[in-house]
């Protein structure tokens, strides 16, 4: 199983198994357009490989998800909950994806930009990228070696 | 009645956890919670628990570094980690600094069982 497939798997699987929510794969290009901003959350892998993985999603998902894991009623979730509950689900891609990496042994704590941009990361190598629709709205998850 | 301890950063994921402990037939149990590992030390000092699910990665003190802290406490203690790290390093170091039990994060209610049933059942 290549990257992307297993990006695509272990993504899947955390959606599912956190959220109780479905993932689409769409091809890249061909996804939704968001309705409203993006959010995104980036965690650093480490160790004798090092990269990046981003998760970027539209603010309709992570106001979803978050309403889901902290058990709260639409239009509840406040930023610092918003920055938990997407910073929880980055832990949890950078930490599975973590282990497929041969070397790596260290994981960074998530950040997370509610404004969708992340100034620091300076275009290293894609590794991989995998575009899904969640509810309709997209959720892109990318892997970048070498950050 | 065991007091179970839950050691996340995650607000967000020390729910999950409290949910998955009730769904697998824990809630009966007292549930304390901490953000961190000196958070859990501290609390730990003034109120010991039976048991302790620990996040691995935190800021403050890492899981690996309260468990550390704690090696030396004579009263009893089932201490095991939830956690995304599952490298064969982390749960050497893991099992070495005495960590009870070992669940890797994205976990389910049957998992939750099967690790906990022996310390919590």
């Amino acid at each position: 199983m290549d990257l992307v497939d297993q990006v695509r798997e272990l993504t899947q699987g955390i959606w599912e198994s956190i959220l109780g929510l479905e993932l689409k794969v769409v091809e890249a290009g061909e996804g939704p357009d968001p309705d409203g901003g993006l959010v995104m959350g980036t965690i650093r892998i480490t160790g004798r490989w090092e990269g990046l993985v981003i998760l970027t999603c539209a603010e309709r998902v992570a106001h979803r998800a978050t309403s889901i894991m902290f058990d709260l009623g639409p239009g509840e979730a406040e930023d610092e909950h918003l920055q938990d509950a997407v910073g929880e689900l980055t832990n949890l891609l950078g930490g599975t994806l973590k282990c497929l990496m041969p070397g790596a042994s260290g994981l960074s704590l998530p950040t997370v930009h509610l404004d969708g941009v992340d100034g620091r990361v300076h275009h290293p190598e894609v590794l991989g990228r995998v575009s899904f629709a969640c509810e309709g709205q997209p959720v892109v998850v990318t892997v970048l070696g070498g950050a | 009645m065991k007091k179970i301890l839950i050691v996340d950063d995650s607000k967000a994921m020390r729910l999950i956890v409290r949910k998955t402990l009730r769904q697998a037939g824990y809630g009966h149990h007292t549930l304390d919670e901490a953000e961190n590992g000196l958070d859990a030390l501290q609390r730990m000092r003034g109120d010991w628990p039976d048991v302790v699910l620990c996040d691995f990665n935190m800021p403050e003190m890492s899981g690996l570094e309260l468990l550390r802290a704690i090696k030396d406490e004579p009263r009893p203690i089932k201490f095991g980690f939830v956690t995304t790290e599952s490298t064969p390093e982390m749960w050497q170091a893991a099992v070495e600094a005495g960590a009870a039990f070992i669940i890797a994060k994205p976990f389910t209610v049957e998992i939750f069982q099967r690790e906990l049933d022996a310390h919590l059942g």
